[in-house]
């Protein structure tokens, strides 16, 4: 009877998802700027909740305010009880809580998501967005299509937005280990250049459902998160991109910004530490035109805020 | 009465597909035919938006909500306009025979090599099946909408905001962003 109690809790603590949020990794430094990232989410299935219900726990360490959301935000259809499965019931403590959710456009969401006011896109298939009094602007892009206007439009973005930390993000990765889609060459060779010019310190995408954390390339910190409802086992091949891969799971990001450092802390559905670190921001802070990034140098990841 | 400003512009659009294509420019003297056949798909990329514009003005335009049976209502009512408006269109209304030969010299450049072997497995991932080419068809619902290459796209003429390409498979379609409506497509576009 007590190996069969044994097993049962053994059992039990397989298979249900982790609640505990008790290996932060970030420092919680004041007026920091404090987000989430999750990408591929909208299957409304179990994999899905059971990363919203870590984001909750996790929250509750880390005051995130805002959530942004790399894409394929709604699959199989965008009826209003899409959105609810996949989008306003796993999500509702968060939004709820205030949290705001900026998305983007992946390659299986109609493009009048837009519409959609919970998604702060403004009815914009790419926009840009400040939070309040923080030094950070981030970029959603339409990396589905990339046309001759969204490039200019993303050119004068960026060209405006002076000394702040610049984060683009789109669905389609521009580094990726990924066998079934790997690198977005097509899209990396007409963002790329763009990034490169205005000083993009920190690029995220989706689209492959596994994590990976790119070596930094020419100065800019690239990050895959697109396992939040959906996985892809095995398909994160060993390549010299990767500086931290992981594909056996589903997983969501932390991120804090403060000053030129960037903490970041990847975890699971089964609330483990996937990975973390802090990039830091060197070299000039304003853009120059025809020239340099902001070059990012990733560091070791930060030790945990000291308990009061 | 809000069918009439439509109305105008279904007479409009139909007196304006009755134009010679290729008259050539000031009396005697050739024209470039390059620019000509994009000078005519502009026209007709730009009469489809007056009409598109119109049906917007009679069931009233698509605005951020946060009922997203609004936006799936207002899409519908838009598409049921839009195709009401043009129950006669017929392929090939905007990609005329002159107008798909210069669209597959701006695309099989760009089709050849790595970068065309890249640009072709973009098109194959995530392509969607069982797409009706047939001009006012709804994009299927649930559908992925395939990436369409950075590189082929910036060698097509920009389309306003209320249309987009989309390769599927080896096909283009022209859609109306608003009203996901199939609005014209080009069959074996690429190679």
């Amino acid at each position: 009877m007590r190996r069969l109690l044994v097993s049962t809790v053994l059992l039990l603590a397989a298979t249900m998802p982790a609640t505990q949020a008790d290996d932060l990794r970030l420092p919680l430094k004041k007026d920091s700027v404090r987000f989430a990232v999750i990408g591929d989410t909208g299957t409304g299935d179990s994999h899905q909740r059971d990363v919203a219900h870590q984001l909750d726990a996790w929250r509750q360490k880390f005051p995130f305010t805002f959530v942004v959301m790399m894409g394929d935000n709604l699959y199989g259809g965008d009826s209003p009880k899409d959105y609810q499965r996949e989008f306003e019931v796993p999500y509702k403590t968060l939004l709820d809580g205030g949290v705001k959710f900026y998305a983007s456009l992946g390659n299986h969401d109609n493009p009048n998501e837009r519409l959609y006011k919970p998604f702060n896109m403004n009815g914009e298939r790419y926009y840009s967005f400040k939070p309040e009094r923080a030094s950070v602007r981030f970029f959603a892009l339409d990396s589905n299509y990339i046309d001759d206007k969204q490039l200019d439009w993303l050119d004068q973005q960026l060209a405006e937005s002076g000394s702040d930390w610049k984060i683009c993000f789109f669905h389609h990765p521009p580094y990726s280990s990924g066998e079934t889609h790997g690198s977005a060459v097509l899209q990396r060779e007409k963002l790329e250049p763009m990034f490169v010019k205005h000083g993009v310190n920190v690029v995220l995408s989706g689209h492959e459902h596994f994590y990976e954390r790119i070596k930094p390339q020419k100065g800019i910190q690239y990050f895959i998160l697109g396992n939040s409802a959906k996985v892809r086992r095995g398909d994160l091949l060993k390549t010299d991109l990767t500086e931290k891969g992981w594909d056996q799971g589903y997983s969501f990001m932390l991120v804090e910004i403060a000053g030129d450092d960037l903490y970041f802390q990847t975890i699971s559905d089964r609330a483990t530490t996937i990975d973390g670190g802090v990039i830091h921001r060197v070299g000039k802070t304003e853009p120059t035109p025809g020239r340099s990034a902001q070059p990012v140098q990733p560091g070791p990841a930060p030790k945990p805020p000291v308990k009061p | 009465m809000t069918t009439k400003p439509l109305a105008a512009v279904v007479v409009w659009v139909s007196v304006f597909s009755a134009v010679p294509l290729f008259a050539t420019q000031r009396g005697n003297v050739p024209a470039n035919p390059d620019a000509l056949t994009q000078q005519d798909f502009k026209k007709r990329v730009d009469a489809y938006v007056a009409l598109h514009n119109a049906a917007v003005k009679d069931v009233g335009t698509l605005k951020p909500t946060s009922d997203p049976a609004e936006i799936k209502q207002g899409q519908n009512a838009l598409a049921q306009r839009i195709a009401a408006a043009r129950a006669d269109a017929k392929p090939g209304d905007l990609f005329t025979p002159e107008i798909k030969t210069r669209f597959r010299e701006l695309l099989a450049p760009h089709l050849k090599g790595e970068d065309g072997r890249d640009a072709k497995a973009i098109v194959k991932d995530d392509a969607p099946v069982a797409v009706p080419f047939k001009v006012n068809a709804v994009y299927p619902e649930g559908k992925s909408l395939p990436t369409v290459p950075a590189q082929l796209l910036v060698n097509l003429p920009t389309l306003p905001k209320e249309l987009e390409y989309r390769i599927i498979e080896k096909h283009l379609i022209l859609r109306d962003t608003e009203a996901n409506l199939i609005v014209d497509y080009m069959l074996n576009a690429i190679p």
